[in-house]
């Protein structure tokens, strides 16, 4: 067992790597594998800005446009937000909570090493006749359907990454529960594993759904079941209806943990107590609970009944209260702290005034008269990639920054940091902000050409969307360049940093808190505040 | 009030909006040409300013706290933690502005969906049924009893090919006009029955104010009103395959006098066109009718060189069907092959067009199956 | 407190913990199969209705 050898790390790339059950190195494959898709999901959005740069078709066909823009959302969503949220939680939980490890290590392997199986099989259909899904991320029948073989590729792809999620998520809940240190209370934990508790629980609640209603795909395309089929007396709208009671709380499983890690840096770099920290994990687990009850309105253009169309509509909105409670909060951390802009902090600065831009844009098309509108054009486009960039990968890439030197032992360079970050807020804002304006002014997403009127702010959305992708390869530069070597990092990285990772040697050791025994309270965020 | 509270609103963003942007491309949602088109502009820009000024209170307290309270400038963190008080009030705060756009919204997808006049359900004039088709929309004029396809026009879909050659700015409407577009009169209460033939699709006109999906099996329904005379042009917005981006909507709305002419020129047409089913065509004159029909319906699928795009699309040069017995490859084309994009022509063309297209495929792309089909055949096979 | 014992019960300790945790995976695990079921079972009811 793994508490014998206190902290000598396997040999070997074999046993180190893929027989491990160290939470720190799975975390470590997570965050890998999830930039590896980044980049290629990535690769994916330069083919579609490229073909989006002027009008006219000059680089690919409609056909595989519709694969890039399908495949882009599925690699995204599902290969570097969801795996490097996961990464954070194995890295970070168990030493936040004062646990050796998971609770549980075999099937913490286990839940990774499906993943890149599961990209394998979905990525392998882009070289098959009849090429990769091209009916979009939403995987809406009958349109997917009329793809070839690659319809039971991606069923079962999305199988495995649903199973791998599920027993993530349930580790992640059996260590939270489990494994804290003996004077650890529910209350006392930092708002990361909080965000993450709950993200857990929407985890196990949804992917099971999203895994029934693509098995029941796969049987109306190979084994003449009419589930989705009208002909045969099915729903295509049922379908819809399911996949949004996924959809929804999917789109919190990717900004939830969002919230806990900019809740964590924000205090640290104001020197100041989160503000709020009992409202925080309440406003958390309102959104939770909302996120079950509102999926509709992503479909306020199928032809409900007035009754389902307002009743969504009102609940739709009211997640803008708990929203804006964690908002407000995160200003009030700030308010009469002593700030200071190293680069986690600024990236969590622009995540809280762009997270909140695509928050207002939701509340607009939470209003179903005008939805009818911004429905499935270019504004939801922005809306969704305002929450998802400058959410929930800048939150992702500020945690990088922050605990970047408990992982390496080494600070990376902040001017490049600070370069990084500049670069990066300033073309994602050219990128997203123009296709607010496309999209009010008609353009349909989805689309791999368009009329004449629409040149001016494609181009403009292309060129930023170039330079957003430099800046992420550059990212890559300074993040190996930073394991590599640099600046010594103290334990505590950031002088008086609260939490107990910052109370273990940089870089953490392989084993952290083996000896089983109460931790200082002090020294935890909110160990004390209540 | 509230309503010249919006007026105001309004007019200060049109000032700001002209101002920035030129006529060429718009930057701000279409005012459109409906009461209910109007009702969303309102309902858009209401949800605007109340994001604004939000925007506004939060960055700028954001904002002064960056300036102001940095280590920088030796500042003293302070330790508070919460405040009862102001939880509360930002909790309340947003509900209470919540409800004040709710009530508007309420109002406005009322009259979306359950229209009433005078306290009655608004009476309808006319209704057409719109049917999408993988990739064409086609329009029924329920109560007179006719209707056509609507397909990209022949120099959009020209200049859309990749590496066409032909710049996209010298065609007009790129990939916004049809062959034959919806023509409606002016003020007059349409409602709108919306279906599909083989995937969602999603018609959407941005100057009346709403989309709607077209959904197989389904049948939506929908109206409108609309109060100027035009031209106005919108898309398909749900994806719905390869050429998703190349299935516009165009509606020309005709005075009431214009509608009636248009209409009985029409219906004249229809009449003309019957009766060309019973007389035998020469070859040249099915050549050249399948030409043209083969470019508008068939060649976005099966190619202008008639290799298709395998293996979604098949080829007819030199396909199995095409050089085959005629009979079966009327049936084929009249009932379409459920599943696949191939929809069902019987419905959706004439005789003659049928008749035409078929004769077009077996005479060219080097097929050798020769021969006439008469449109009186495909009559008789349906 | 000498070492051998407190490593025992450090020991002991994570053990009964982990014992617990394989408990919660499991009623998870159902959890999860039964609501894969229960949207399966959804799609159904409305088919046959």
């Amino acid at each position: 067992m793994g508490h014998d050898s206190h902290d000598h790390k396997p040999k070997g790339f074999v046993n180190r790597w893929l027989m491990t059950t160290n939470h720190k190195d799975i975390g470590t494959l997570y965050l890998v594998f999830a930039f590896a898709m980044f980049i290629t999901g990535g690769a994916m959005a330069m083919i579609i800005r490229l073909e989006l740069f002027q009008p006219g078709l000059q680089f690919v066909e409609p056909d595989f446009f519709n694969q890039m823009t399908t495949m882009h959302a599925l690699i995204m969503v599902f290969g570097a937000v969801m795996p490097a949220f996961v990464g954070l939680a194995n890295w970070m939980i168990p030493m936040m909570i004062g646990a050796p490890d998971m609770a549980l290590p075999r099937m913490n392997n286990w839940s990774f090493w499906i993943l890149p199986f599961a990209f394998a099989l979905l990525g392998s259909t882009l070289f098959m006749d009849g090429g990769a899904p091209a009916g979009g991320w939403t995987m809406y029948p009958p349109l997917v359907l009329q793809g070839g073989k690659n319809v039971a590729y991606l069923v079962f792809a999305v199988h495995l990454m649903g199973i791998s999620s599920i027993m993530g998520a349930i580790n992640v809940i059996a260590t939270i529960m489990n494994m804290r240190a003996p004077n650890v209370g529910y209350l006392n934990m930092p708002l990361f594993v909080w965000t993450w508790l709950i993200t857990a629980f929407l985890l196990i609640a949804v992917m099971p759904v999203l895994a029934g209603a693509v098995t029941m795909l796969l049987t109306d395309r190979y084994f003449g079941t009419s589930f989705f089929n009208a002909a045969g007396g099915g729903d295509p709208v049922l379908f819809q209806h399911i996949f949004w009671f996924f959809g929804h709380p999917e789109v919190y499983i990717m900004i939830l943990p969002s919230f806990g890690v900019v809740s964590e840096i924000i205090p640290t770099f104001a020197r100041k107590p989160l503000f709020g920290y009992v409202s925080m994990v309440y406003a958390t687990a309102g959104i939770a609970f909302l996120s079950f009850i509102v999926w509709a309105h992503h479909m306020f253009s199928v032809g409900m009944p007035l009754g389902g169309e307002l009743y969504f509509m009102y609940a739709t909105m009211m997640i803008a209260v708990p929203t804006g409670v964690k908002i407000f909060n995160w200003v009030a951390t700030m308010w009469k702290g002593a700030m200071t802009f190293e680069t986690p902090m600024l990236f969590s600065l622009a995540f809280v005034v762009l997270f909140t831009i695509g928050g207002f844009s939701g509340v607009m098309m939470a209003l179903a008269p005008v939805d009818l509108q911004y429905h499935d054009t270019y504004f939801i486009v922005a809306h969704f990639h305002y929450v998802l960039v400058p959410g929930a990968i800048f939150a992702i890439i500020a945690a990088a920054y922050y605990w970047l030197p408990k992982w390496s032992g080494h600070m990376y360079s902040e001017r490049l940091g600070k370069i990084h970050f500049w670069w990066s807020t300033i073309s994602v804002n050219v990128l997203f902000f123009p296709q607010h304006f496309l999209g009010l002014a008609g353009m349909p997403r989805r689309i791999p050409d368009y009329s004449t009127q629409f040149a001016e702010f494609n181009m403009m959305s292309s060129i930023g969307g170039f330079a957003f992708g430099l800046a992420q390869v550059f990212f890559i530069y300074i993040v190996v360049k930073t394991v590599r070597g640099g600046k010594k990092a103290e334990a505590n990285a950031w002088g008086d940093a609260k939490g107990l990772e910052w109370t273990v040697p940089s870089p953490a050791p392989h084993h952290t808190f083996d000896e089983f025994g109460p931790v200082d309270l002090k020294k935890m965020a909110h160990g004390e505040v209540h | 009030m509230k309503k010249a509270q919006i007026k105001l609103v309004t007019m200060l963003t049109a000032l700001m909006l002209t101002t920035v942007s030129s006529a060429e491309y718009g930057i701000n949602l279409r005012k459109g040409v409906t009461d209910y088109s109007q009702t969303a502009y309102d309902m858009h820009m209401l949800a605007f300013w109340v994001c604004v000024v939000i925007g506004v209170l939060v960055f700028g307290a954001m904002l002064y706290s960056i300036i102001a309270h940095r280590k920088s400038k030796g500042v003293k963190p302070e330790q508070f933690s919460h405040s009862t008080t102001a939880e509360i009030v930002w909790t309340i705060i947003p509900i209470i502005i919540l409800a004040v756009m709710a009530w508007p919204a309420t109002k406005a997808l009322i009259k979306m969906e359950n229209p009433t006049e005078n306290g009655k359900p608004m009476k309808m004039d006319m209704t057409i049924k719109v049917t999408g088709y993988q990739w064409k929309w086609r329009y029924d004029y329920l109560e007179e009893g006719f209707g056509f396809l609507s397909t990209l026009s022949k120099d959009s879909n020209l200049a859309r090919q990749i590496n066409s050659g032909v710049k996209p700015e010298t065609v007009d409407n790129y990939l916004l006009d049809v062959d034959k577009p919806l023509v409606l009169p002016v003020d007059t209460n349409i409602r709108f029955l919306l279906t599909a033939d083989d995937v969602i699709h999603s018609w959407w006109v941005p100057d009346f104010g709403w989309k709607r999906d077209a959904i197989p099996g389904f049948i939506n329904e929908a109206w409108t009103n609309i109060k100027e005379p035009g031209i106005y042009r919108g898309q398909c917005a749900e994806l719905c395959g390869k050429d998703h981006g190349f299935m516009p909507v165009v509606v020309e709305v005709l005075s009431k006098e214009d509608y009636a002419d248009w209409l009985s020129q029409q219906k004249g047409e229809q009449a003309e066109e019957a009766a060309m089913v019973e007389k035998t065509w020469t070859k040249e004159e099915l050549m050249a009718r399948g030409e043209e029909v083969y470019m508008q319906q068939c060649v976005t699928c099966h190619q202008a060189d008639g290799t298709g795009i395998p293996p979604t699309f098949p080829a007819l040069a030199g396909s199995a069907v095409v050089n085959g017995a005629a009979a079966d490859q009327v049936q084929l084309v009249l009932n379409g092959k459920p599943g696949t994009a191939m929809a069902a022509f019987g419905s959706l063309l004439s005789e003659n067009d049928i008749a035409a297209a078929i004769t077009y495929t077996r005479n060219s792309f080097g097929n050798t199956a020769g021969g006439m089909v008469q449109p009186v055949d495909v009559k008789n096979l349906k | 407190m000498d070492n051998g014992k407190q490593q025992k019960e450090t020991r002991d300790h994570w053990h009964a913990q982990r014992k617990k945790a394989r408990k919660t995976a499991l009623i998870l695990g159902v959890l999860a199969l039964a609501l894969a079921a229960w949207s399966v079972f959804v799609v159904l009811q409305k088919a046959a209705g």
